[in-house]
C-alpha cells in the first residue's frame, strides 16, 4: 500500500473536468485506488466519477490518495500527478 | 401580466410571443420481471451506453468548432458520467435485485446519483446533476429507439420556455429564430447560461416550474435579461419601459451603423485599420457582420483541441483556405500554434509543467517540436494563394528564437515553393520582446501588441485570480511605457505595429494609442463601430 497527499488549491474544488481525469488515469491501473479528505473522512473510489464528485472536495481541503495493489507504485505517481497538476500542489 | 423572475445569466432586452416546450415523456416498458429477461435489459442497457457515448463524442467534436473547447466541454464531461462504474453498477442492481426494466433502472440510478449532487453545497456540483437527468434521458432515448429530444420551433421568431434546455439542445438552437429563452430550472454556471451568453441570446433560468407552467404558447413575452425580469402579458407600463430601452440601445446601434462600410479616421484624415480577433471559422460570419476590415488575430488552436490526434496537413491546408476565402481579400493574420498555459490539447501529449503560464508554450513547443511546426506552415504557405495571408508568432522573447522560427519558416516555403506574398510578424507579449523590439523590428514586417499576456507578465499577476482585484492595474504606467517603446521601435523600424489584446477596445485609451502611432486595432467584432465612432471623434 502507497499514499500520498495533496492539498486542493483550485478554487473551484473537484469539479468535473478534473475528476473526469483523475477518473480516466485511475482506471489504467488494476490495484485499488481510493482518495480520502481528512476533516470529513470521507472517501471514494477514484474509479468513479460521481463518486469523487460525491466526496464534495473544496479549495483548501486535504486529500490523501491511497493505492493498494498490483502496480501500486507506478498507480500512485501516475494519478497523483494528475491531481497535482488539475488541482494543486503536493 | 404576471412578472416573474429568475437569475438572467444574458443582456438584452425581447418582446415575443412565447414557445412552449415541453420534455418527452417516455412510455417505459412495462415494469416487471415479465418482460424482458434481467440479462436481455442490462444488454440493451450496455448497448443504449455504447451508442449515447458515440453521439457525444460526436457533439464535443460538433460543438468544438462551432462553440470553442470551453463550451463543447459541457459534452465530454457527460461522456465521461455516461461511462461511470458507480452509475452501471446502480443500473445492474436495479436489474438483477429489483427486477426493473432497462428504461426504470436508468431512472432510478440517475434519481440517486442526481440526489446525491443536489445535496452538495457547491453550486457548481448542484449543477451537474442537471447533466445526470440529461444523459439519463439520452440513455432512455436510445433504449425506446425514441432518439433525441429536440424543440420544434412555431415559424415565427419566439421566446423559447422550457423547464430546463440540455446543453445539445441550447448549442443546436436556430439563433435566427429564437430571440431569447426562459427556464424554470438553471442557474449561472449552468450550461444553458454559459451557452446562451455565447450565443448571445437573452435568456433568464431559474423562474421555477410553476412560473414556467402558467406560460402558454403564443402568449406574449417580455423580457428584460440583465434584470432577470420576464413578465407575461406585459402591460402597458412595462411595454413603454423596455420600449424605451430598447430604443435607446437602438439608436446607439443606429448611430454606430452610420459608420459600417466607412474608412477608419480621424477627424484630421488620419488612418487605421480595425480588424478583429477571431477563434474559430465560425466566428468569420461575425466578423463580417461587425465590419471589420480583416482580422488581426486568427487563433489556430482550435485545430488542435478536443480531439485525439493532431491535424495533418491537409487538414489544416482545407481550413485555412476556406477562412481566407471567406474573407475575400481582406487581410487574415494567423497566429501559429499558442499551446500550453491554460490551453491543453490531448493530442499533443504535453509533459506536466510546475509553472504552465511560463513554461513551455506557444513558439518554444514549436521549437521543440519541428515537424508539428512545419506541418502548419506547410498547409498556411499553401493556403496563402486564396487570399491575403499574414502569419504571427505568438510569444517571442528573444532574436535567437525569432531568427530559429523563421529559420524553420523558410524550411517549410521551400518545400512548398510557393511565391505568395506573406507578411511575417511576431506578437510582442512579453517584456522582454518589449525591451529588444528595435532588433526584433529589423526581422519582421509587423508587431502585434498582446496586450493580456503583456500586462501578466508585467505586473507578475495572474488576470484570472480573484485575490488580485484590488491590485489589478489595465492602465498600469509600466504597460502603457511598454508599448511606447515598441511602437515607436517599430515606426523607426518602417513596420506596422497593432493591438490584439483587451486594451484595444479599451475607449480611454483609443485617442493616447492613435497619438502614439498605433496603425492597427484588432478587437471583438461587436466592439468595431464603436471604436469606429470613437476615432472619428478625435482630432
Amino acid at each position: 500500500m502507497q499514499e500520498k497527499q495533496f492539498t486542493v488549491e483550485d478554487p473551484l474544488g473537484l469539479h468535473a473536468r478534473p475528476a473526469g481525469l483523475i477518473v480516466k488515469e485511475a482506471q489504467r491501473y488494476p490495484c485499488e485506488i481510493t482518495l480520502t479528505v481528512q476533516g470529513s473522512g470521507k472517501s471514494a473510489s477514484a474509479k468513479g466519477l460521481f463518486g469523487l464528485l460525491g466526496l464534495g472536495v473544496r479549495q483548501g481541503d486535504l486529500l490523501t490518495l491511497i493505492t493498494d495493489g498490483q502496480n501500486e507504485t507506478e498507480a500512485l505517481h501516475g494519478v497523483g500527478a494528475v491531481i497535482k497538476e488539475r488541482l494543486g500542489k503536493a | 401580466m404576471k412578472e416573474f423572475s429568475g437569475q438572467g445569466v444574458s443582456h438584452g432586452v425581447c418582446v415575443g410571443r412565447a414557445a412552449v416546450w415541453k420534455k418527452r415523456t417516455y412510455h417505459s416498458p412495462k415494469e416487471g420481471k415479465d418482460t424482458q429477461s434481467p440479462q436481455a435489459a442490462w444488454e440493451s442497457f450496455l448497448a443504449a451506453r455504447q451508442e449515447a457515448a458515440r453521439t457525444l463524442e460526436q457533439l464535443y467534436a460538433e460543438s468544438c468548432s462551432t462553440l470553442g473547447e470551453e463550451n463543447a466541454a459541457i459534452f465530454s464531461v457527460q461522456g465521461m458520467m455516461i461511462e461511470d462504474e458507480d452509475l452501471a453498477a446502480m443500473v445492474q442492481r436495479a436489474i438483477f435485485e429489483d427486477g426493473c426494466d432497462s428504461v426504470t433502472a436508468v431512472k432510478r440510478a440517475a434519481t440517486r446519483m442526481a440526489a446525491v449532487l443536489e445535496e452538495m453545497s457547491d453550486d457548481y456540483l448542484r449543477g451537474r446533476a442537471a447533466d445526470v437527468r440529461d444523459i439519463a434521458e439520452r440513455l432512455i432515448g436510445c433504449l425506446t429507439g425514441e432518439g433525441e429530444d429536440i424543440p420544434v420551433l412555431p415559424p415565427y421568431p419566439c421566446i423559447l420556455c422550457a423547464e430546463e434546455l440540455t446543453p445539445a439542445q441550447t448549442a443546436r438552437l436556430d439563433k435566427t429564430r429564437v430571440l431569447g429563452f426562459v427556464t424554470a430550472h438553471g442557474s449561472d454556471t449552468s450550461h444553458t447560461a454559459i451557452l446562451a451568453r455565447s450565443l448571445g441570446l437573452p435568456a433568464v433560468v431559474g423562474v421555477g416550474e410553476a412560473a414556467i407552467k402558467e406560460i402558454r404558447a403564443g402568449e406574449t413575452l417580455a423580457m428584460d435579461a440583465s434584470k432577470g425580469r420576464v413578465c407575461l402579458a406585459p402591460d402597458e407600463k412595462t411595454l413603454q419601459a423596455l420600449a424605451q430601452e430598447r430604443q435607446e440601445q437602438k439608436l446607439v446601434q443606429a448611430r454606430q451603423e452610420k459608420f459600417r462600410g466607412k474608412p477608419t479616421r480621424t477627424k484630421s484624415g488620419h488612418s487605421l485599420l480595425l480588424y478583429a480577433n477571431a477563434a474559430l471559422p465560425g466566428d468569420i460570419e461575425t466578423v463580417l457582420a461587425g465590419d471589420a476590415e480583416g482580422i488581426g488575430l486568427f487563433r489556430s488552436e482550435f485545430l488542435y483541441l478536443g480531439r485525439e490526434d493532431a491535424p495533418d496537413e491537409e487538414e489544416q491546408y482545407r481550413v485555412y483556405a476556406d477562412v481566407l476565402r471567406r474573407m475575400e481579400g481582406r487581410r487574415v493574420i494567423i497566429r501559429t500554434l499558442d499551446i500550453g498555459g491554460d490551453k491543453q490539447a490531448a493530442c499533443l501529449k504535453m509533459a506536466r509543467e510546475e509553472n504552465p503560464a511560463l513554461g513551455c508554450r506557444a513558439v518554444r513547443h514549436s521549437l521543440l517540436h519541428p515537424s508539428l511546426f512545419l506541418t502548419q506552415a506547410r498547409a498556411l504557405l499553401r493556403a496563402a494563394k486564396e487570399g491575403r495571408l499574414s502569419v504571427m508568432f505568438p510569444l517571442i522573447s528573444s532574436v535567437q528564437e525569432l531568427r530559429d522560427v523563421l529559420s524553420l519558416w523558410e524550411k517549410a516555403r521551400e518545400a512548398v515553393g510557393t511565391s505568395a506574398e506573406i507578411e511575417l510578424g511576431i506578437m510582442i507579449e512579453t517584456p522582454a520582446a518589449a525591451l529588444i523590439s528595435d532588433e526584433l523590428a529589423a526581422m519582421v514586417d509587423f508587431f502585434s501588441i498582446g496586450t493580456n499576456d503583456l500586462t501578466q507578465y508585467t505586473l507578475a499577476m495572474d488576470r484570472q485570480n480573484e485575490l488580485l482585484r484590488p491590485f489589478w492595474q489595465p492602465h498600469h504606467p509600466a504597460l502603457l511605457s511598454l508599448i511606447r517603446t515598441v511602437v515607436e521601435n517599430a515606426k523607426r523600424a518602417g513596420i506596422w505595429v497593432g493591438i490584439c489584446g483587451e486594451l484595444g477596445a479599451d475607449s480611454d485609451l483609443t485617442e493616447h494609442f492613435v497619438r502614439m502611432g498605433v496603425d492597427e486595432l484588432s478587437v471583438a467584432p461587436s466592439q468595431i463601430l464603436a471604436l469606429r465612432e470613437r476615432i472619428a471623434q478625435i482630432e
